[in-house]
Parts: C-alpha cells; sequence; structure tokens
C-alpha cells in the first residue's frame, strides 16, 4: 500500500495547485540550490552531483568575516550601553540566499546573497554583554545562511542557538539556497524541545512557549520547502520518531506561513497603487545589528519614497546620544484594539502607535528638519493605518457585533490618542509646507506627497470619530474602516461619482423625507 | 464600498461633503505617487 504523505506535505501541495506550479522538482532542485551554500562539504557534493546529473549550479558567493568586539569596539562605553539596551534584532550575516520577492535588500540597492557574517568566537563572547539573546536572531537576513569556520570547527545557526539557553527562539525562515542541510540539522537538533511540551497530557497548542520555527512559503521556493521536508521526515522516521511525533512538530513548534499576498513592498512597490499598504511589514522600533552596519530603525508608513516602511539612521561614534530609539514592538497596540472590541474588561493604554521615543521617554527628533517632518508625517501615516487595520478585521471578533461595552472603551481610548497625534502632524505639516516653498522640486514633492498622506489619515479618523459621536455602532465603524482601508486608485474613482451622485440626490429634493426621519 | 451603499439611505449634505474631501486629497497623493513611479519606471531601480 503506498506511503501517505504528511500533513504539511499535503498542504503544501495543495498550494502548488493553487498557484497553478508544476510538480515538485526531484533532487536537481536540491542540488542546484546546495551548490550556492556556504558550507564547503555540502558545496561540493552538490557540485559534484550537478556535474553527474547536469543540474545548473548556483554562482558561488565570497563574503567577509566580521568579529562583532572589533565592531563595537569603536564606540564609546556610553554608546554601546545605550545601544544595547535597545537592540532590536541582529542579523548574523548581511544579506541571505532566499531571494524572498519582497525582501527589502533589493529595494536599498544592497546586492542579494549574503556578503559578510560574523565570527562565531567574537559572537559567543558578546552575547550576552551586548544583550543580544533578547533580540530577534534575523532582520533582513535568514539564520540558517549562517556558517563560519576557524581551525577549531564549523558554526551554524545551531551553536548560535545554543547560546540563548532556556530563551524561547523565534526563527523565521525560508530556507535560503544552501542552507538546507542546516534546517534538517537544526530541527533535529531541536525536536525533543518541542515535543517534551506537547507530551504534558494537559497541553494546548495556545500553552506553547517552547523554540518557534516559521518557514516563510512563496512561489519562489515551495519545491525546495516540499523538498527538505520530505528529507527532514524521512531522518527523523529514521530515528525512531512516530508519525504524530512529527505531526505534533508541525502543529506548534513549526510553522508554514504563505508568504505569497504579501504587501507590495521592497521591490514590489510598483505594484503599489493605494493607502492599503499603509502599514509597515517589521512594526517595531529599536536598533538593527548587522555585520555592515549599526542602525535605528524607526518603523512608518511604506511609501514609494520609503519602500520599506523604516527610516534607518545608520550610528556612528559620537554620533549616538539622541538618535536611538526606544526599543518597543508595535504591533502590541494592534493586539490591544482587538482586546477591546472582544472584550469590554480591557480598560486604558494606547491604541494609536505613538511617535518613536528616546529611551529617556521625550521624542525622538532629528536633526535635519526636512527628514524630521518625513518622519513625524509618515509615523502619524502609520499608526493610523494600524488602527483602520485593526479595526477592519474587527469582525473577526468572538462576541456578537451587537456587543457595545468594548466599542465605547475603545473609541474613548482613541479620541484621547487622536488628540495628541493631531496636535503634533498638524505643527509638523505646517513646517514641512513651509520648508517645501523653500526647497527644489525633488524635495518639494516629497514633502508635498507625505503632508497630504497624513492629511487623508487625520481627515479619515476625523470621520470614524464624528461617525462614532453620532451612534455609529461597532459594526458600522468597521465597515468604514474596511472601507477606507480598501479605497486604491480605482475605488477612489468609483467612490467619488457615487458621492456626486448622492449630492445631486440630495440636492433635488428627492430624499429629503429621510433626513426628516433622523 | 458595502458601508457607503447602507449609507446612502440617510447620508448627510456634511458627510458628503467630508468624503469628498478625502477622495480629493486620495486623488492628489495618487498623481503624485503616480509622478514619483512614472520616473521609477523610466530610470531603473529606485
Amino acid at each position: 500500500m503506498a506511503r501517505s504523505e504528511f500533513s504539511p506535505i499535503l498542504k503544501l501541495e495543495e498550494k502548488m495547485r493553487e498557484w497553478e506550479l508544476a510538480e515538485p522538482a526531484t533532487a536537481g532542485s536540491y542540488y542546484v540550490a546546495a551548490a550556492g551554500s556556504l558550507d564547503p562539504k555540502l558545496r561540493f557534493e552538490a557540485l559534484r552531483q550537478i556535474s553527474a546529473n547536469d543540474y545548473e549550479p548556483k554562482e558561488e558567493s565570497e563574503e567577509q568575516r566580521v568579529d562583532i568586539e572589533e565592531q563595537f569596539s569603536q564606540f564609546s562605553e556610553e554608546e554601546i550601553e545605550l545601544i544595547s539596551k535597545n537592540i532590536m534584532a541582529v542579523q548574523f550575516t548581511e544579506g541571505c540566499n532566499g531571494f524572498c520577492p519582497f525582501c527589502f535588500l533589493a529595494t536599498k540597492g544592497q546586492k542579494r546573497g549574503v556578503t559578510a557574517h560574523y565570527s562565531f568566537p567574537s559572537l559567543r563572547k558578546s552575547f550576552e554583554r551586548l544583550r543580544l539573546e533578547k533580540a530577534f536572531p534575523y532582520w533582513a537576513s535568514d539564520p540558517f545562511d549562517y556558517y563560519d569556520k576557524d581551525e577549531f570547527g564549523e558554526y551554524t545557526f545551531l551553536d548560535i542557538y545554543k547560546l540563548y539557553g532556556l530563551r524561547p527562539v523565534f526563527v523565521s525562515t525560508s530556507i535560503p539556497r544552501g542552507s538546507e542541510r542546516r534546517f534538517i540539522d537544526f530541527v533535529k537538533a531541536i525536536v525533543e524541545d518541542i515535543l517534551s511540551a506537547t507530551h504534558d497530557a494537559n497541553f494546548e497548542q495556545g500553552d506553547y512557549f517552547g523554540p518557534k520555527v516559521r518557514i516563510s512559503v512563496g512561489k519562489h521556493n515551495i519545491r525546495r520547502v516540499i523538498n527538505t521536508l520530505r528529507q527532514l521526515f524521512l531522518e527523523l522516521e529514521s530515528q525512531n520518531y512516530s508519525r504524530n511525533d512529527i505531526e505534533d512538530l508541525f502543529a506548534c513548534g513549526i510553522i508554514l506561513a504563505d508568504r505569497v499576498n504579501v504587501r507590495s513592498l521592497g521591490p514590489l512597490i510598483e505594484k503599489h497603487n493605494d493607502i492599503a499598504d499603509a502599514e509597515a511589514f517589521g512594526r517595531y522600533d529599536g536598533v538593527v545589528v548587522t555585520p555592515k552596519s549599526i542602525s535605528s530603525r524607526i518603523t512608518v508608513a511604506p511609501t514609494v519614497y520609503e519602500p520599506t516602511g523604516e527610516i534607518s539612521i545608520k550610528l556612528q561614534p559620537g554620533r549616538v546620544k539622541n538618535l536611538v530609539p526606544r526599543c518597543e514592538d508595535l504591533e502590541l497596540y494592534r493586539m490591544r484594539v482587538y482586546d477591546m472590541i472582544n472584550y469590554s474588561i480591557v480598560l486604558g493604554g494606547r491604541v494609536l502607535v505613538d511617535f518613536p521615543h528616546l529611551p529617556d521617554g521625550s521624542y525622538l527628533e532629528l536633526p535635519n528638519e526636512e527628514e524630521n517632518c518625513i518622519l513625524i508625517l509618515g509615523r502619524a501615516a502609520h499608526s493610523l493605518a494600524q488602527f483602520f487595520s485593526a479595526l477592519s478585521e474587527g469582525e473577526k471578533a468572538r462576541i456578537k457585533p451587537s456587543y457595545e461595552g468594548g466599542r465605547k472603551n475603545l473609541m474613548r481610548q482613541v479620541e484621547r490618542d487622536f488628540r495628541g497625534i493631531k496636535e503634533r502632524t498638524s505643527q509638523a505639516m505646517e513646517k514641512a509646507n513651509a520648508l517645501a516653498e523653500e526647497a527644489d522640486e525633488e524635495t518639494r514633492r516629497r514633502l508635498q506627497f507625505y503632508i497630504l498622506l497624513a492629511a487623508v489619515h487625520l481627515k479619515e479618523m476625523q470621520f470614524l470619530l464624528n461617525e462614532y459621536k453620532k451612534g455609529a455602532s461597532l459594526s458600522e465603524l468597521i465597515k468604514i474602516a474596511k472601507t477606507f482601508r480598501g479605497m486604491g486608485k480605482n475605488e477612489v474613482a468609483q467612490l467619488d461619482v457615487k458621492l456626486d451622485e448622492l449630492h445631486k440626490e440630495i440636492n433635488s429634493g428627492k430624499r429629503r423625507w429621510l433626513f426628516f426621519k433622523r | 464600498m458595502d458601508w457607503l451603499e447602507e449609507k446612502s439611505k440617510n447620508i448627510s449634505k456634511e458627510e458628503i461633503g467630508e468624503l469628498k474631501k478625502i477622495t480629493h486629497i486620495l486623488k492628489l497623493l495618487f498623481a503624485l505617487e503616480e509622478k514619483f513611479l512614472g520616473k521609477y519606471k523610466k530610470n531603473g531601480p529606485l
């Protein structure tokens, strides 16, 4: 009898059919990918197989080995303290071999593929001092691209993972070309950490706090993912893991994430034709440390001018103070919106993302006036867009739409938060207008763009608040939010026509009786 | 647009005015974006 596939493979094969892709490639694609590996043994074996089977190899890459201790040694102790307390993410490699179509790097004019990596001994030495264990182990990089070697041995992300100790690590990967073996070995090494949690008789998925690996699946890598998982399952079975164990792995510790319907960011910005994409991709403020730079990163709305939805400031010795944002997860505000819609008992706490703060709690200001205006306007747009996005998803609420307790708590908080945002944004709009008058054409257009972007978000929020004050129900507010979120180039023209028709109807007196009823 | 369909039964002149202001700003925004993207398409990567 034919052996049945594991559920993750079945899901991926279904995706292949949905995306109208051909059947999974055979071993060829694995070896083509492995030929780009930084691991010489793996690369040699892959090249040998390619040569024997006439597969097409990937170009080899040369990379720089960076000592993180040396990189930080140029900063003063005070600066290191400030940076390390606010590190949001660390890239163990510069760039990655994932080649995801939405990747940030290509937009910034950087070469794709890995160009540098940290030496493992220097990471091991600095891990605790630089508080790297608190940071995401990736940003515009993939942990499984990491490979280092010295006279004492070879090192992969698995060695870095051990430096985290008992702290649960969240890893996101596309299983980049050439990293398949490292991914398989990593999962085999942590399989017990994941399964030990699920073996508890009282275990529920929501209780899982162990390591998590998210595999980003898109059209560009789905074949590689299928091939790699098949190999992983074979090896796990040969180690006597049961079918249930393997299915359990994918129930909590390993997640398959569909990354095809990503927003139009990075190189896809050309397809960006509405404000539905006004939310950034990575919603964090903080410092990102990479082998080639140490930079502050502040979340703003992604636009044609800032396609990654981030303002990045390179930190240099003597130029650190007042440029390091307080490390913060901005997604928490969205979660609070969900909670307030769902449960009336959640009281207080901001729901609109504030402007970026310095660690001392004051607002971060950029020294260049134009850039500072763009930071404020872009951030206000992100803040309001994130709220509209969260509210528009409010119909996922577990309570009945008629429930109003959550609505009142939520909208009272929105009113409070919005006052501050509106005031600071309006000041920045005024300043940007004045700067635009003196600026060259390109800068003027950029400033005007951000003024309009902020203005449209302010107007939408004011409209929503007015409807709330007139007694709009939660489901009506959700529908308004959805309408604003979906207003692209085509929709705005349609809406304009519809509004003109309604205006004519009212003026002609046909609908006057409706207003007497209100 | 479902919301507007429902709302059109009792929408006021003021509300239409506010929505018209939003669509006006959006059209200006899209026009500026288009100009920028035109340059991008002509000159290659950003």
